[in-house]
């Protein structure tokens, strides 16, 4: 695998990347304290993205990313599971993009996709 | 927020394959709480019924999704792939939240009943596979192989016949793209993302570029204009293949 498992030493390397909001700051933080993020899974390699928008559902007060993030195909569906490691990686850099909201079911491996979307929200639970 | 589904269990023949539906109370109360735990949580956000069981009446299925919700496991209730009377029965029971079905530009089903249900009643859509499962991005075509355990070698829209004739769809997600500077997935989500304001798409993806890319079609406005022409030359293109084997497509819908 290409990618370098660098991790952040201080929470201000990150200001570049989110100067909005500090409930943001807090999900940074988190995340830091949860390792194991890359800094290319931080930063758009190819794309500036603005701040995600939000989206309720219908008429409940339930309101969500305009994007959410479905997380199927990380174990189950379109070939062999990918690397877990990663997958954690890249669903808590949804998370620092501002996605709020992951999609998963008990029929995906069976169970694999729930303990992997679990385990990888562990440290936000409670905090959106 | 975490959204999981409950409603499948091993088939009778073939106890690997979860290929049978299971929606009755006590296994949606046990599953309830074997999800809170693989998830790690003290409560599910949205629960949703994965596909309607014709063995089991939806008011059951809603009433005991509202126990859940009284005792504070779950949050709100979803359906999937569920017909527009099965939805309107759900929700007189416990209020609906979100309808999670597939929708895209070559799969347009829902717009015909499903959507102005759901305007009515003020429930949220989902839009699964708003990407085609991977085909809309332009990176899949005839001579892409998939992995032996890749579910779309059973979907007839993905024989390579198929796909080289649905190409049509990423030919014109590809003009677009052009023209606004972005390319054709980020058309694909902002198309549905205009449809209207409470459609939350939630493409998948593995790689942390493509996450990218799919959370910035939030940046791209689709004109009055750019929506006409991408419905007008939409609507002239034949989706060639089933979204599903025939036994799956039999799931949905009821």
């Amino acid at each position: 695998m290409p990618h370098r498992k660098k991790r952040f030493s201080e929470a201000s390397s990150l200001s570049h990347l989110s100067k909005q909001h500090s409930r943001r700051l807090s999900v940074l933080a988190t995340i830091q304290a949860a390792g194991r993020v890359r800094r290319q899974d931080l930063q758009g390699s190819k794309w500036t993205n603005p701040e995600m928008q939000k989206r309720k559902l219908g008429n409940s007060n339930l309101e969500v990313s305009a994007i959410g993030l479905g997380c199927m195909g990380m174990t189950f569906g379109y070939g062999p599971a990918a690397d877990k490691p990663e997958m954690i990686s890249l669903i808590r850099a949804a998370v620092e993009r501002g996605v709020t909201f992951f999609d998963t079911a008990e029929v995906y491996g069976p169970f694999t996709n729930e303990e992997l979307v679990g385990e990888a929200l562990a440290p936000f639970v409670g905090k959106w | 927020m975490i959204a999981t589904k409950f409603g499948f269990k091993p088939g009778a023949e073939d106890t690997s394959r979860w290929s049978a539906l299971d929606s009755r109370p006590e296994h949606i109360k046990d599953v309830a709480e074997a999800s809170l735990k693989r998830l790690g949580v003290d409560a599910i956000d949205l629960f949703y019924q994965h596909r309607v069981d014709p063995d089991v009446s939806i008011e059951d299925v809603a009433g005991t999704v509202k126990d859940l919700i009284q005792e504070g496991k779950v949050k709100h209730f979803g359906l999937s792939e569920a017909g527009v009377q099965t939805i309107r029965r759900a929700h007189a029971v416990q209020p609906v939240t979100a309808l999670q079905s597939e929708y895209s530009l070559w799969w347009r089903a829902p717009e015909a009943e499903v959507l102005p249900t759901l305007e009515e009643l003020g429930i949220g859509f989902v839009p699964f596979s708003p990407l085609g499962r991977g085909f809309l991005t332009g990176k899949i075509d005839e001579s892409t192989t998939f992995d032996s355990s890749d579910f779309r070698n059973i979907v007839p829209r993905f024989t390579p016949e198929a796909r080289k004739s649905n190409q049509a769809f990423v030919d014109l997600l590809g003009t677009v793209a052009e023209r606004k500077k972005t390319t054709p997935a980020q058309i694909a989500l902002a198309w549905l993302l205009a449809q209207k304001p409470w459609i939350v798409p939630i493409p998948g993806t593995t790689k942390p570029n493509r996450l990218e890319e799919n959370i910035g079609a939030v940046a791209i406005d689709l004109t009055p204009d750019d929506l006409r022409e991408i419905d007008s030359a939409a609507s002239k293109i034949t989706v060639e293949g089933a979204r599903y084997p025939e036994k799956l497509e039999q799931m949905t819908g009821r």
